[in-house]
């Protein structure tokens, strides 16, 4: 319990350094959201009116009260591009981006926990020098190039989808699958590759420990030790990676979202990083941190739960 | 029941059945043809892969001076009367819908993703060298804070992080290198501030002390040279890293500007016309492919051969 009231109070501290850097790196860059709205032809007069009237002339401190305050009251201010409420853009790109990436983190797990116990078990082989070939051509592949060819192959060549023709959930939900499925393959490969390295190496660490040979001295099968037995403590010393794996989504998903056209948050934040439309570009560097603060704080307390030994060791 | 455990005495501890005595010669034997042959060998003490690396990267260094001197095709050059060609053995990979050869395009290419690469992961390692020395020599408060930073950098998405800093940083040319490099200095710096504590106490740092050397020298003469190893295999994997992140900056538009041909651009042009000419993808994707995969295999080996 005092390890879970430790581990919150960093998480908001964390938080709270970060909206700070955020709103700070956004209101120092030249040019202001004044500026962007009236133009170049602007007189001075007009540009310290709408100055006033957006709250610019504060000083930085008010202003950051003023946003985490908002922030707090589903008020996110006005996108400077579009004119409209942040939170009214945001609608439905949240869950769009939420859905890819839940997606992409099913297929990982699903692909990468069993791929990396099998090459484990199939150590010193032929098979391991090709899997480990793949592996090094899994990471290497940048995700817009898999996308491209995903698109090429799988849409232009094979028609499995329509490639650039995005269907919302509430409208056709077999569609939506059927062309969502592609963006989640390009997110999850190379994050695959990554996550089964973990797991091989976890495997034939835990394989020597005393319990597996307990295992095979009762008569237990191979598969049975491995994917039972093994698997289950591998686990525990792979599960820190999660915060790293859902952060590789993101990345992945900000560029893929690009390729494929899919209306998320990632295209939403390349837009209004190009646009400089920063209350839009603030919000969501903010909805990301927090869902990476609180995925690593989950993973945190998951670990503790799993694995008694860190308990006591703190 | 504990007679038919004693028959079979140590049977269920390894894999499967047991190897007869035929068997076990035969195996040996195998053994001893695949050492001799030192194709497997080879790849798990890395020397294979460095050399493949070596030859995967120097191939694309090649092009890329090369292009310095002469290109297949001129990149800039318009013909119309050879637009949205399929590849032939006159255009390689094709030509894109301006009729602009994409071999040759790719060759070009490759000097500007190139060099923000390298200029970044050495601007990286420049700083990471300093900061994780210090940290890691000095301790205390100076290293707590520098790392809490380091780890909430780490845990964010690298694109992000280089997203907000172009945005920040203005558009410009070079924009791009001060933004990746923020990307690197957690990695780099972790590891040579984790090798600086591990040679901190040892005995030949103490010696040095006693004689009287500062701890400038101490850092930089005594201890830095230890950690190259370890931290050279990071840079090598850190480079493909950086062409990754500046090609995926370059196709969002975020970082060289048209008509300069990089790779990531070209892949952003070559998606808009995926319809009539899928092809141009191929050569400047594959250049990507091609080059991280080198680098990777070097760095891969370098651990391997060093750390093992």
């Amino acid at each position: 319990m005092r390890y879970f009231v430790k581990k919150l109070c960093i998480m908001l501290v964390t938080l709270f350094v970060i909206s700070l850097v955020t709103f700070w790196l956004f209101h120092i860059v030249p040019g202001d959201p004044a500026e962007m709205m009236l133009g170049t032809s602007a007189s001075q007069e007009q540009l310290n009116n709408l100055r006033k009237e957006l709250g610019l002339d504060r000083p930085l401190m008010v202003q950051y009260v003023d946003w985490v305050d908002g922030a707090l009251h589903k008020d996110l201010g006005k996108s400077i591009q579009y004119g409209k409420e942040v939170t009214k853009l945001l609608k439905g790109k949240l869950s769009v981006s939420l859905i890819l990436g839940g997606m992409a983190l099913f297929l990982v797990i699903l692909i990468g926990i069993p791929l990396g116990v099998f090459t484990a078990g199939r150590k010193h082989a032929f098979s391991e020098q090709l899997l480990n070939f793949v592996n090094i051509l899994g990471i290497s592949v940048p995700g817009f190039f898999l996308s491209i060819l995903l698109i090429w192959v799988f849409g232009l060549v094979l028609h499995w989808f329509t490639p650039g023709r995005f269907i919302p959930l509430h409208r056709n939900p077999a569609k939506f699958f059927q062309f969502m499925i592609w963006p989640a393959i390009a997110i999850a490969i190379p994050q695959t590759c990554v996550l089964s390295k973990y797991i091989r190496t976890a495997v034939i660490e835990e394989v020597r420990s005393d319990y597996v040979r307990t295992a095979r001295s009762k008569g237990s099968t191979k598969n049975r030790i491995l994917y039972v037995h093994v698997l289950k403590n591998a686990i525990v010393s792979v599960v820190p990676l999660i915060g790293m794996i859902v952060s590789g989504i993101f990345s992945g998903s900000i560029v893929i979202e690009q390729v494929f056209g899919i209306p998320g948050i990632g295209r939403l934040l390349i837009a209004s990083v190009s646009a400089r439309d920063y209350p839009i570009a603030q919000t969501l560097v903010m909805y990301i941190a927090v869902v990476i603060l609180v995925v690593n704080f989950v993973v945190d307390i998951v670990i503790q739960i799993l694995d008694p030994r860190i308990r006591i060791s703190r | 029941m504990a007679k038919a455990v004693n028959t079979s005495p140590a049977g269920g501890m390894k894999w499967g059945r047991q190897p007869n005595a035929a068997e076990k010669i035969r195996a040996e034997k195998q053994n001893r043809s695949k050492s001799k042959a030192s194709g497997l060998s080879s790849w798990v003490t890395g020397e294979a892969e460095l050399k493949m690396g070596f030859v995967i990267v120097g191939i694309v260094l090649f092009l890329a001076v090369l292009s310095f001197f002469y290109t297949p095709f001129d990149v800039y050059e318009m013909d119309t009367s050879v637009r949205s060609q399929a590849p032939s053995l006159q255009h390689f990979f094709g030509t894109d819908n301006f009729g602009r050869d994409v071999f040759s395009r790719a060759m070009v290419g490759a000097r500007f993703t190139l060099l923000v690469s390298v200029a970044t992961v050495i601007l990286a390692t420049g700083i990471s060298i300093v900061l994780g020395l210090v940290c890691g020599y000095v301790g205390g408060m100076l290293d707590e804070v520098v790392m809490r930073v380091i780890d909430a950098i780490n845990s964010f998405p690298s694109i992000l992080i280089a997203l907000v800093m172009v945005s920040v940083l203005n558009y410009g040319k070079l924009t791009i290198i001060p933004a990746l490099v923020i990307m690197f200095i957690p990695s780099f710096t972790r590891i040579v501030r984790t090798g600086t504590l591990q040679y901190k106490n040892a005995d030949f740092v103490k010696s040095n002390k006693v004689f009287g050397d500062s701890d400038f020298r101490i850092l930089f003469v005594h201890i830095l040279p230890n950690i190259y190893p370890l931290l050279l295999s990071s840079i090598v994997i850190g480079l493909s890293n950086a062409i990754l992140a500046e090609s995926s900056m370059s196709y969002l538009g975020l970082g060289i500007q048209p008509p300069i041909p990089s790779w990531g651009r070209m892949l952003k042009e070559a998606q808009d016309i995926i319809f009539s000419t899928p092809w141009a993808a191929l050569a400047p994707g594959l250049m990507i492919v091609f080059t991280i995969v080198g680098l990777n295999c070097i760095g891969e080996g370098i651990r391997k051969k060093y750390l093992s």
